[in-house]
C-alpha cells in the first residue's frame, strides 16, 4: 500500500488558433513518485498488477504515436519518455479539433477503455465557442478497485490549460480561472473529485 | 466401604479417563503434518462467548457455517473445551486433510453438517459410526463422542487426448459412452446459424438439453430439493443421456473475449463436427469426475474405517512427535519435512504429469494396507528426516512461538550441531545501538553449512518422485560438487558471523519536476524537493581473508568512469555516492578492517570502526541474546511505525498505524541448539488493554476492520 501511495498529475495544454487548428500537449508527470516508481519498476507485480518494463512502455507509446500519425489532420507528433523523472509527454499539431477527437478515441480504444469515449473537444468557429467535453464515467470502475489501488488517486491531480488567439469572454466551469491577459483558461482539479463526478472538467469557453 | 470408595474413584476419575482417550490416538504415525488446538487453553484465553461477540466473526464465520446470528457456536454440538486435531495424509495419490473433533451433542452437529449441504444427506451406517458424503471431496464420519471430517483430493492424472478420440480404433479403456457418441454422430448437422453481429464474438452456448432415461433415486427429506442450486452442483451431463438438440446462440457475447476484441469480425461458427467433439470431451470429463469421486470416496472411507474401528499406530508413539510438541501450547503444528515433500511431489507428479509410477514412488515410507483388514494402521515409531514443530502460546503480555527441529538420524543431528557450533563475534556487537529500530545477528558455521547443504540437497532431490528414482546418480553429482568446492576456503572468506543493524529512517530531500504558471498561464518547468524516508543501516560480516575482501572493495575505483558511477577511495574506506536529490540514499560506505567487511549508509558506523571506538552502550539482555544464540533478532515496532509515520499520510493508514503503535510491542527472535535440537523462540509483545495476546489478535482484527469500514463509509459519503 505504501508503495503505491504516489502522486501524479495529468496536464493537458491546448493552444487554439481562430481557424480551429492548433497544438496539444499531454503530460503525465509522476516525478513526485520517482523513487517509489524506481522500486516498483524493479518488481514483477505490485498489488497484483503486472509491472511493465521500460521497453514495454516505450513500445506502447510508439503504438499510440502510430495511431495518431494515421489520423488525418494530426501532424508533427512527438513523444518523450523520461524514466529518470517519470514524465511522459505527447505533443502534436492538429488542423481541427475533430481530428484530435478521432485520434484520442483511437488511443482510448487501444487502451481498452471500457467506457464509450465521446468527443473531447468542440470548436464552433461561427459561434466563437470552444468546449472541453467529456464526463469521466469511471466511478463504477473506481468502486471495484482495491483500497491499495484507490490510494493512487488520493493525491492525483488533473490540470488543463487552453490558450487562444483572442480574448475569453466567459468560461462556464466555475472552478476554472481566466488568465490576466484574458487569452487563456486554466482548470486544476483533484482526481477524486473528477472520478466521483463531484467536479467536472467540462467547460464552455466563449471567445471574443 | 471399599466399594463406596471405588465408586467415588470411578466417578471422579471417569472424566479423566475420557480425556485420556485423546483424539491424538487416532492420528496415524504416517501423517506428514499434525496440528493440535488445545481446547482447554483456548477456552481459558478466549471463551466462546467472547469469540463470537466479535462482529467480524459473526459476519464471516457464522455466514460461512450458515449459522443464524442468534445461534451460538456452543450449540453446534462440537465440544470446544476439548482438543481438536488436524492432519495431512497422502494415500493412493490422494491428498487428505483430516479434522478430528470431540462432540458433546451429535444431533446438533448433524444439523450443522446438514446446513452445509445443498443436497439431501444420506448417511451410511457402519459398525459403530455413521458417515456421509457432503460433496465430492468432503466426507464426515461420527459417533456419539467424536467426529472426523475428511477433505480428500485426488489429482486425476488422465488428460483428454483429442487425437485419441478422433481415432475410430481407440482403446476401449479410454472409451467414453460409445452409444451416446454414435447417436450423436449419426445426427443430422444442425441448421446453419445466423451470421454473428459484428464486432461481437459469438458465444457457443452449447445447451445440451437432455432427457434422462434413468430414474433418479429420491432423496430422504423432500424439503431439501427446494434449496437453490449451489456452485458446487454442476449441471451434469451423464454419459447415458442423449443429446436432443444443440442450440447455437450467436447473439450472446462471450465476456471472456470482450477485452481482446478490437474491431475485427469473428466469423467462426460451430460445425456439426465441432459439437460432436465437444460432446466427446464433455463425456470424457464426466467419466473422469466419476473416477475421481470414486477414488476420493474409497480413500476417505478407509481413513474413517481405520480411525473408528482399527487400532491405529498413532503419532503419539512417534518419538519425533512427542519430543518436540509441547502439550501446554495453545496451538502446536508438527510436520515431517521429508514426508511432506514426498507427498507434495507424489501429488504433483501423480496428477500433473500423469506419472502414476512416479506418484507411487513418492508415497510415504509406511502406509495403510487397505487389503489387510487385520493390519495395524501405520507402523512408524520414529519419523526419519527432519521434524519440525511450532508451539504457539498466547501469554498475557506476548505471543510466543517455540520452534523445535529434531532429527533421529545421527548424521543429520551431528550436522545440525556443527552448524550451530559457532558464536557471534564480540566485535560485531559494537555496531548495535539499543536505540535503533532493530537488528539481526546470525552466527552459522559456514563449513558445516556446506556439508549440511549437500546432505539436505540429496534428501530433497531424493524426495522428488521423478528425480528420486535416480537418487544414486544425484548422490554422485552432489559428491562431485563437494569435491570441487573448497568449503575451507569459503569458510575462511566468510566464517559465518553476520550482523545487520537497522539504525533508523531519516528524512531526505528528493527532487522532483513540477510546473508553475504565470498570470497568463504560461507554464515553466521547475525543480522542487520533497522529504522522503531514507533507510539508515549497517551490514557487517566477519572474514578471515581480509586481503581478498580488500581487493574486491578497491576494484570499483578503477572503473568509475566506464561504469558511470561515483565510487571514491576515502582512505580506509570507500564511498559510493548517489546523485543528490535523485535517490533516497546519499551514500553507501564499504570498509574492510580488523576481520570485518562493512557495508553501511551510516558514516558514524564507519568512524567507529575506523577509530576503534563504540558509542553505543548495549544492555546486558541484548548482548546476552546475541552472544548466547546463533540467531538473534529484535525489532522495535513502535520506533519503526513512528519513523515511517510521514509516509503514512492518508486517513485510514494513519489511523491503522496509530492503533498499531498503541498496541503492538517489540518483536524478538532467538535461536540456538538446545538438547541436541535447533530451537527458536519468537515473541511479539503486546500493549494496550487486552486480557491476553489471543484476545489481542481478535481485538486488533476487529479494530482494523472497524477503521477500514468507517473509512469506506466516509469515502462513499464523499463520492456521493
Amino acid at each position: 500500500m505504501l508503495l503505491l501511495q504516489s502522486c501524479f498529475e495529468i496536464i493537458e495544454q491546448l493552444d487554439l488558433k481562430t481557424d480551429g487548428s492548433g497544438k496539444l500537449q499531454l503530460v503525465l508527470n509522476m516525478s513526485k513518485s520517482k523513487t517509489r516508481l524506481n522500486s516498483i519498476m524493479k518488481m514483477k507485480t505490485v498489488n497484483g498488477h503486472r509491472v511493465p518494463d521500460q521497453d514495454e512502455i516505450r513500445r506502447k507509446l510508439v503504438d499510440f504515436e502510430k495511431d495518431l500519425k494515421a489520423t488525418p489532420g494530426i501532424t508533427n507528433i512527438k513523444t518523450s519518455l523520461d524514466f529518470e523523472n517519470f514524465i511522459v509527454t505527447l505533443n502534436c499539431d492538429f488542423v481541427n479539433v475533430n481530428s484530435l477527437n478521432t485520434g484520442i478515441k483511437k488511443i482510448a480504444e487501444k487502451s481498452k477503455n471500457k467506457n464509450p469515449l465521446q468527443n473531447s473537444f468542440d470548436y464552433d468557429i461561427a459561434g466563437k465557442t470552444f468546449s472541453r467535453l467529456n464526463k469521466f464515467l469511471i466511478k463504477d470502475e473506481y468502486d471495484k478497485m482495491s483500497n491499495a489501488d484507490k490510494e493512487i488517486f488520493a493525491t492525483a491531480n488533473y490540470t488543463n490549460i487552453f490558450r487562444f488567439d483572442t480574448e475569453v469572454i466567459s468560461a462556464s466551469n466555475r472552478d476554472s480561472k481566466i488568465a490576466a491577459n484574458k487569452k487563456a483558461v486554466m482548470l486544476k482539479l483533484n482526481a477524486l473529485d473528477i472520478i466521483s463526478n463531484k467536479k467536472s472538467i467540462e467547460n464552455k469557453i466563449k471567445l471574443k | 466401604m471399599n466399594k463406596f470408595i471405588l465408586g467415588l474413584a470411578i466417578v471422579f476419575l471417569s472424566p479423566k479417563a475420557v480425556q485420556a482417550q485423546s483424539l491424538l490416538n487416532k492420528v496415524p504415525s504416517n501423517a506428514s503434518m499434525v496440528i493440535k488446538y488445545s481446547g482447554e487453553n483456548f477456552s481459558k484465553s478466549l471463551p466462546i462467548k467472547k469469540f463470537e461477540s466479535y462482529p467480524f466473526v459473526r459476519e464471516n464465520l457464522f455466514k460461512m457455517l450458515k449459522l443464524d446470528s442468534l445461534t451460538s457456536l456452543e450449540n453446534t454440538g462440537i465440544d470446544f473445551q476439548q482438543d481438536i486435531y488436524q492432519y495431512v495424509l497422502s494415500e493412493d495419490s490422494t491428498m487428505n486433510f483430516v479434522s478430528l473433533l470431540h462432540l458433546k451433542n451429535a444431533s446438533q452437529f448433524l444439523q450443522l453438517v446438514d446446513a452445509q449441504s445443498v443436497a439431501e444427506l444420506k448417511p451410511e451406517k457402519k459398525n459403530g459410526y455413521e458417515w456421509v458424503t457432503v460433496d465430492a471431496g468432503t466426507y464426515i464420519g461420527w459417533n456419539n463422542e467424536w467426529a472426523m471430517i475428511v477433505l480428500s483430493h485426488y489429482q486425476n492424472p488422465n488428460r483428454y487426448n483429442s487425437y485419441l478420440y478422433e481415432d475410430d480404433s481407440m482403446d476401449s479403456t479410454v472409451a467414453v459412452d460409445s452409444a451416446a457418441i454414435a447417436e450423436l454422430e449419426s445426427m443430422p448437422p444442425p441448421p446453419p446459424p445466423a451470421p454473428p453481429p459484428a464486432p461481437e464474438k459469438p458465444k457457443i452456448n452449447k445447451a445440451p438439453v437432455k432427457k434422462s432415461k434413468t430414474t433418479k433415486t429420491k432423496a430422504v427429506g423432500a424439503q431439501k430439493r427446494s434449496k437453490a442450486p449451489s456452485k458446487r452442483q454442476k449441471p451434469a451431463l451423464r454419459k447415458d443421456e442423449i443429446i436432443e438438440e444443440i442450440v447455437i446462440d450467436t447473439a450472446t457475447i462471450n465476456k471472456a473475449y470482450d477485452e481482446e476484441i478490437t474491431s475485427s469480425t469473428v466469423d467462426w461458427v460451430m460445425t456439426h463436427e465441432d459439437s460432436v467433439r465437444e460432446e466427446k470431451r464433455e463425456a470424457y470429463r464426466l467419466e473422469q469426475e466419476k473416477i475421481t469421486a470414486t477414488r476420493q470416496k474409497k480413500v476417505a472411507g478407509n481413513i474413517l474405517e481405520n480411525a473408528f474401528n482399527k487400532e491405529v499406530s498413532s503419532i503419539v508413539s512417534d518419538i519425533s512427535y512427542s519430543k518436540i510438541v509441547d502439550p501446554s501450547a495453545h496451538i502446536s503444528a508438527w510436520f515431517n519435512y521429508q514426508d511432506l515433500m514426498q507427498q507434495y511431489w507424489s501429488f504433483m507428479y501423480g496428477g500433473l504429469l500423469g506419472n502414476r509410477r512416479a506418484g507411487m514412488a513418492g508415497m510415504p515410507r509406511t502406509y495403510y494396507d487397505f487389503n489387510n483388514s487385520n493390519s495395524t494402521v501405520g507402523t512408524k515409531t520414529e519419523s526419519l528426516g527432519i521434524n519440525t514443530s511450532m508451539n504457539v502460546f498466547f501469554d498475557k503480555d506476548k505471543m510466543r512461538i517455540e520452534q523445535k527441529t529434531y532429527t533421529g538420524e545421527g548424521e543429520m543431528a551431528n550436522l545440525s550441531k556443527d552448524l550451530y557450533s559457532s558464536k557471534q563475534s564480540g566485535d560485531l556487537i559494537k555496531l548495535v545501538n539499543p536505540d535503533n529500530i532493530g537488528y539481526l545477528s546470525a552466527s552459522i558455521n559456514t563449513e558445516a553449512m556446506s556439508k549440511y547443504y549437500y546432505k539436505w540437497i540429496k534428501q530433497y532431490l531424493g524426495s522428488i518422485s521423478y528425480v528420486g528414482e535416480y537418487a544414486d546418480i544425484v548422490n554422485v553429482y552432489v559428491d562431485l560438487i563437494e569435491i570441487i568446492i573448497d568449503e575451507k576456503a569459503i569458510s575462511e572468506l566468510v566464517p559465518g558471523n553476520y550482523m545487520f543493524v537497522f539504525h533508523d529512517m531519516k528524512t531526505k530531500e528528493v527532487s522532483y519536476t513540477d510546473y508553475v504558471y504565470d498570470d497568463n498561464f504560461k507554464s515553466t518547468e521547475v525543480k522542487k524537493t520533497r522529504p522522503e524516508l531514507s533507510p539508515n543501516f549497517t551490514f557487517a560480516m566477519e572474514t578471515r581473508n581480509e586481503a581478498f575482501m580488500k581487493k574486491v572493495a578497491a576494484l570499483p575505483v578503477k572503473y568509475t568512469k566506464k561504469g558511470n558511477y561515483n565510487y571514491q577511495d576515502r582512505g580506509g574506506y570507500y564511498e559510493l555516492i548517489f546523485d543528490s536529490g535523485k535517490n533516497v540514499l546519499s551514500s553507501i560506505y564499504f570498509m574492510v578492517k580488523d576481520g570485518k567487511v562493512i557495508v553501511t549508509t551510516s558514516k558514524k558506523s564507519i568512524d567507529m570502526v575506523l577509530n576503534n571506538t563504540s558509542d553505543y552502550k548495549l544492555d546486558d539482555d541484548t548482548k546476552k541474546s546475541i552472544l548466547k544464540n546463533n540467531y538473534s533478532f529484535k525489532l522495535n515496532t513502535k520506533r519503526l511505525i513512528q519513523q515511517i509515520g510521514p509516509e503514512v499520510n492518508t486517513g485510514v493508514n494513519k489511523k491503522i498505524s496509530n492503533y498499531l503503535m498503541e498496541n503492538i510491542g517489540d518483536f524478538k527472535m532467538e535461536s540456538s541448539l538446545k538438547n541436541g535440537m535447533i530451537q527458536a523462540t519468537t515473541s511479539m509483545a503486546i500493549s494496550g488493554s487486552h486480557a491476553n495476546s489471543l484476545e489481542f489478535f481478535f481485538n486488533i482484527m476487529d479494530s482494523i476492520n472497524g477503521i477500514i469500514k468507517q473509512d469506506k463509509e466516509e469515502r462513499e459519503q464523499k463520492l456521493n
